[in-house]
C-alpha cells in the first residue's frame, strides 16, 4: 500500500510535467508561426533601401547642370568659399520647382560634414522613393526624392 | 531493490516520450518559421529598374549611344540583361521592363504585366512592380524626364 502511494505521487508529478511541457511546446510552435508571418522582408526591398542608384544619378545631374556657363558644383564650391549659399540655393530651387511641376518632388540639402550643420536647403516635399548622398570635400550633399 | 528497478524503467519510458515531444516541437517550430515564403519580387523589380537606369545614364547624363543601341537591339541586348527563367515552372517571360525617355518608350518582356502595376496592395498573386519618375541631363544640358518600370511575375513561386 505504501509503495503504491509513492507510485501515484510519481505518476502525478510526471502527468503534470508532461502537460506543462506540452503547453510550452504548443506555445513555441505558435510563436514560431507568428514570428514567421511577422518576419521582415529582405532589406533589399527597393522601398526600404533608401539610398538608391536612380536618385544618385539625379543628384549627379543636378550638380552637373550648367547655369550661365558654369556647373552647379562650381557654384557650390564658390558658396563654400565665401560662406554664402543664397545664389546656389536659388539655382537649385528653380530646378526643383521644375521637377515638381512635372510630378517629381525632391528635397535638397547641403551639410557641413564636420559640424553637421545645415548650410543650405531647398524643400519641395519628398515622395520617399529614395535618397542619395555625396561627399564633396567638407560638404555633404543630400537629395531626397 | 525491486521497486527501485521498476521505478527507473517507468521513468525511462516517460523520458523517451518527453524527448520525442521536444524533438518534434523543435523541428516543427523551425519548419514553421523557415517554410514561410519570402517575397523578394519587389527587391528584384527594383534591382532590375536600377540596372536599366545604370545602363542608360552615366553620372547624371543620358548616354545617347546606349539609347541608339536600345533602338536597334532592344533593352536586353543593349544592357546585357539575361532574364531567362531557369526554374522550368513557367512557359513565358516573367519580366517586363518599360523605359520612357521624354515620351519615347522602350519595352522588353511580357507587356501583360504592365497594367497590374500599382495594384499590388489591393490584389494578391499578381506581378510586383517598381516604378520611378526622375530627371537626368541630356547631352545638350537640358533636363529630360525618365520613367522606368520593372515588373516581376513569378506567381507560382510566391502564391
Amino acid at each position: 500500500m505504501i509503495n503504491k502511494k509513492a507510485q501515484i505521487g510519481e505518476t502525478t508529478t510526471w502527468i503534470v510535467a508532461t502537460i506543462v511541457i506540452l503547453v510550452f511546446v504548443f506555445l513555441f510552435i505558435f510563436a514560431s508561426g507568428l514570428m514567421a508571418v511577422a518576419k521582415p522582408t529582405l532589406s533589399l526591398d527597393a522601398d526600404n533601401a533608401k539610398e538608391d542608384h536612380i536618385t544618385q544619378e539625379m543628384l549627379f545631374s543636378i550638380l552637373r547642370y550648367e547655369a550661365d556657363g558654369r556647373e552647379m558644383i562650381d557654384y557650390l564650391a564658390e558658396a563654400k568659399d565665401n560662406g554664402n549659399y543664397k545664389e546656389f540655393e536659388s539655382f537649385v530651387e528653380i530646378l526643383l520647382e521644375r521637377f515638381e511641376a512635372d510630378g517629381v518632388k525632391c528635397n535638397f540639402y547641403v551639410y557641413d560634414l564636420v559640424s553637421g550643420v545645415k548650410l543650405a536647403g531647398v524643400e519641395k516635399g519628398s515622395d520617399d522613393a529614395g535618397e542619395a548622398k555625396l561627399e564633396i570635400g567638407q560638404l555633404e550633399v543630400l537629395l531626397e526624392c | 531493490m525491486f521497486n527501485k528497478k521498476g521505478e527507473e524503467r517507468e521513468l525511462s519510458f516517460y523520458w523517451i516520450i518527453i524527448f520525442t515531444i521536444v524533438a518534434v516541437a523543435l523541428v516543427s517550430g523551425v519548419l514553421v518559421f523557415y517554410s514561410h515564403p519570402i517575397d523578394v519580387r519587389k527587391a528584384e523589380s527594383g534591382i532590375l529598374a536600377n540596372k536599366v537606369v545604370n545602363c542608360v545614364v552615366h553620372e547624371g547624363v543620358i548616354q545617347e549611344e546606349v539609347i541608339e543601341d536600345i533602338r536597334n537591339n532592344g533593352i536586353d541586348e543593349a544592357c546585357d540583361l539575361v532574364l531567362t527563367d531557369k526554374t522550368g515552372l513557367y512557359d513565358k517571360e516573367q519580366y517586363y521592363i518599360e523605359l520612357n525617355i521624354n515620351g519615347e518608350i522602350f519595352k522588353y518582356g511580357d507587356e501583360e504585366y504592365g497594367p497590374f502595376c500599382g495594384h499590388e496592395k489591393s490584389k494578391e498573386n499578381i506581378p510586383v512592380c517598381y516604378e520611378r519618375e526622375f530627371f537626368v541631363l541630356n547631352s545638350d544640358n537640358s533636363f529630360v524626364k525618365m520613367e522606368v518600370l520593372g515588373a516581376v511575375a513569378k506567381i507560382k513561386q510566391n502564391s
